[in-house]
């Protein structure tokens, strides 16, 4: 089999920009206003938000999150400065039934941050190696919280086939469509989509 | 219900890439970062200086010109540079041109904290009482208990109120503190700790910031090491014309507590802290005791936690 010529500039790099911030962070963020939102705690989150206190080196917010429509590296490498902070500022006191998810939550949140912490140093030891790869297992033990809301395009699609059908099925045997609770569901899903 | 659970995954193509980053530090060392920033910067020196050069007829050709002719310079330098090194015969004015371009790069490195930004209207201790809304009392207490406390015998403070109020006194709003860089030994990144009072910052609201003070040994108050926040009340010089003169640079600060000892609460790994009803209103230290500034983010009526993601050195040091 033959190989393509390979130059050593098109391989792919390892970055921080690209693969952490403006890739998982931002994957992040969604996952966190939807699960403040169900929670319903967006709001709090927004005023914590407002409420930064300057630091060197450290931008600090003057628009509601939501409000802020195009995120740049630079903005989004400050909000991984101060979101654990703010979060745990805003899941305080949770109810009885709250406990285990928010505790969760912190955890998944705190791991990747560490880890982005850690991936930043510019000189390692084995030690910080051991770190970032224990906060990276962390992560992953625990991201389970926030596999609710991934909902790829793909699912969509098949939702709106489904309900598709069954609407026919069911216009097909004279009975009236009531709004199911998958659909009530699945119309969050894709508010968030959007 | 389950099939939508049961398509849901975490399979997507950015949450693979960070797997193979510690290999990556093994092999090539540690992760870049892209900063649009530099590229920004070198407009500046590659277009607006060529720009400037020109005669603003048929420019572009000039910038190219002007940078290239730069660049050129700079390379002949930098090979001067090493023939001087390996110890080749180069005439005088070359070899003088040599010295005073390279003696600019080793630059004196600051060290000291600064005090900036004086206000006239105060020039004792009892203007500092009326502009700082103090009362004249608590001030003086505190200024000699400060005396007693961090002072050798011979340099305190006049101990008579009558005396201490005379004392000439400077207000500032600004204090530099050099901070050692993390992971370099010789960078120095400057804190600029800002102190209003009252009186606005920049056109907005004012601004006393949040400060670590060395409150206590290393093994005290847990994760933060000895370590307490504190809010700037006032930074201010004082002259004892007593004693030879001599200045005291000083802050009042109000300082916070640890809650839980200062360990981190499991939940999410920072540590809080707050301001007891029972805290005096303030404490005078002497600047050389404030090491950086804090972040802190409000959590409550007179609670705070202690942002230790802010930067990698705090990152480093409290946990």
């Amino acid at each position: 089999m033959d190989f393509i010529p390979v130059s050593a500039p098109d391989l792919h790099m390892q970055e921080m920009l690209h693969t952490v911030y403006l890739g998982l962070f931002k994957h992040m963020m969604d996952w966190i206003q939807t699960f403040l939102k169900k929670h319903r705690r967006l709001q709090a989150f927004d005023d914590v938000w407002n409420a930064l206190p300057p630091y060197p080196g450290f931008w600090v917010p003057k628009k509601a999150y939501r409000k802020v429509a195009q995120w740049q590296g630079k903005e989004i490498r400050n909000l991984g400065r101060c979101i654990l902070g703010v979060l745990a500022v805003v899941l305080r006191q949770p109810q009885s039934s709250q406990v285990i998810p928010f505790k969760n939550a912190l955890g998944c949140v705190r791991a990747l941050v560490n880890f982005t912490m850690m991936a930043q140093y510019r000189s390692h030891t084995s030690d910080t190696i051991a770190y970032m790869e224990h906060y990276l297992d962390q992560f992953h033990r625990m991201k389970g919280i926030f596999l609710e809301f991934r909902v790829t395009k793909r699912t969509l699609a098949k939702v709106d086939e489904q309900r598709r059908e069954i609407r026919h099925q069911r216009t097909q045997m004279g009975q009236p469509v009531a709004p199911s609770k998958r659909r009530r569901i699945c119309d969050n899903n894709r508010e968030e989509e959007h | 219900m389950d099939w939508i659970h049961g398509e849901l995954h975490f399979n997507f193509i950015k949450i693979h890439p960070r797997s193979h980053f510690s290999d990556h530090i093994r092999q090539f060392g540690n992760i870049p970062m892209y900063s649009t920033e530099l590229g920004e910067l070198a407009h500046k020196e590659q277009i607006k200086e060529g720009w400037r050069r020109s005669n603003e007829n048929d420019a572009a050709r000039q910038i190219v010109h002007s940078y290239s002719r730069q660049h050129a310079i700079q390379m002949r330098l930098l090979n001067l540079e090493s023939f001087r090194g390996r110890g080749a015969d180069l005439s005088a004015d070359v070899l003088q041109h040599l010295k005073s371009s390279t003696s600019t790069v080793t630059a004196p490195v600051v060290r000291k904290r600064i005090l900036k930004g004086c206000q006239d209207d105060v020039s004792n201790v009892l203007d500092f009482s009326k502009v700082s809304g103090v009362s004249r009392e608590s001030i003086c207490r505190e200024l000699i208990r400060y005396s007693r406390h961090n002072l050798l015998t011979e340099r305190q403070l006049p101990e008579d109120h009558a005396i201490l109020q005379s004392l000439p006194v400077e207000l500032l709003t600004q204090l530099e503190i050099p901070v050692v860089a993390f992971q370099e030994s010789d960078v120095y990144d400057i804190n600029r700790g800002r102190c209003t009072g009252a009186l606005h910052f920049r056109n907005q609201g004012s601004r006393n910031d949040w400060v670590w003070v060395q409150a206590g040994s290393e093994e005290m108050y847990g994760a933060l090491r000895g370590h307490l926040p504190a809010k700037l009340v006032a930074l201010f010089k004082i002259r004892d014309y007593t004693c030879a003169n001599a200045v005291h640079r000083v802050a009042a600060i109000r300082m916070l507590s640890a809650v839980n000892s200062g360990f981190t609460l499991d939940i999410h790994g920072l540590v809080t802290v707050q301001m007891r009803e029972d805290a005096p209103e303030f404490t005078i230290v002497d600047v050389g005791t404030i090491h950086g500034l804090a972040h802190l983010i409000p959590e409550g009526e007179r609670r705070w936690l202690v942002n230790s993601w802010i930067d990698l050195r705090t990152f480093n040091e409290v946990y």
